[in-house]
């Protein structure tokens, strides 16, 4: 028996408190590359780690070009998800993508 | 006569390393995945060692664990010898790191304990030398006999600067120019 593997979701995103990112409606790749080369947030959900990051990579890369992949702030509070940004700023904002362990709400 | 600070201090970032964020940011899946585990571990041994250590900051050292500073843009960095010297005493060196982030500046001015210490930068893929941007930061102990602190950060060029202290103070102003001011009341207007 063959499991087939959940897609990710692609979602619009805000942020809340202790990190939280709070997801909002299912968003294509063309519209995810557009909010974020305006300096929005995005967040990219589903069960696979590999594959969230490699969406998330390629959403920030077609809209910011070089990205760095950055490790959840601890600062910034135990709700913070991992994410790509531009190697150089600007746009503002953040693709974030879920883990085994941190989830969007 | 003002003693001499004592130093270097070690600048080894303890937990969020250049090596951790190396390894996360790999094109190989296998070393990500390793790394995202590896962050998490991280993130669980920084937070157990404040909670070991939170009775013994104070509130300044405090409120620097709690700031998110995360790419903010280092403008400047001024070192002052002697600073707040006064009525014949001796002063505590200090140092002003400047810094832009969204819509603000930051300065943080630190009373050293010690001299600062540096890494040198390094080359290639994740770290950059175009800017130099804030990426993660750790707040100690600067020995367990405790009265001093030190805040080791990680520079997007790959450096890692510790910075000894007693104190620090926390400053933060919009970046929005002011308005409905009249010109003849900015003192340093030319």
């Amino acid at each position: 028996m063959t499991t087939v593997a959940t897609p990710p979701t692609i979602h619009e995103a805000t942020l809340g408190g202790n990190g939280a990112v709070i997801k909002g409606a299912v968003i294509d790749l063309s519209q995810a590359a557009t909010i974020r080369s305006r300096g929005g947030e995005i967040v990219v959900c589903g069960p696979d780690l590999g594959a969230n990051r490699r969406l998330a990579g390629l959403i920030e890369r077609n809209a910011n070009g070089a990205t760095q992949r950055c490790i959840p702030h601890e600062s910034a509070g135990p709700h913070a998800l991992p994410h790509f940004q531009p190697k150089l700023r600007p746009p503002k904002g953040h693709t974030f993508y879920e883990t085994a362990t941190r989830r969007a709400f | 006569m003002r003693p001499p600070l004592d130093g270097p201090f070690d600048a080894a970032m303890q937990f969020f390393t250049p090596d951790l964020y190396t390894r996360f940011n790999s094109d190989d899946d296998d070393v990500a995945d390793q790394a995202n585990e590896d962050s998490e571990d991280a993130i669980r041994a920084y937070r157990a060692r404040l909670a070991d250590i939170q009775v013994r900051l104070t509130d300044q050292a405090m409120q620097l664990r709690n700031l998110c500073l995360h790419d903010a843009e280092l403008l400047s960095a001024a070192h002052v010898s002697n600073a707040w010297a006064g009525n014949g005493t001796a002063g505590q060196d200090a140092i002003t790191l400047t810094l832009r982030l969204d819509d603000n500046v930051y300065n943080l001015v630190y009373s050293l304990s010690a001299r600062i210490s540096e890494s040198p930068p390094i080359t290639g893929h994740p770290f950059s030398p175009v800017c130099m941007l804030w990426m993660y930061d750790e707040v100690d102990l600067a020995s367990e006999a405790g009265g001093a602190f030190v805040h080791r950060i990680l520079w997007s060029d790959g450096r890692v600067v510790a910075i000894p202290f007693t104190s620090v103070i926390i400053m933060v102003a919009p970046l929005e120019p002011p308005t409905n001011i009249a010109e003849d009341r900015l003192m340093f207007a030319t």
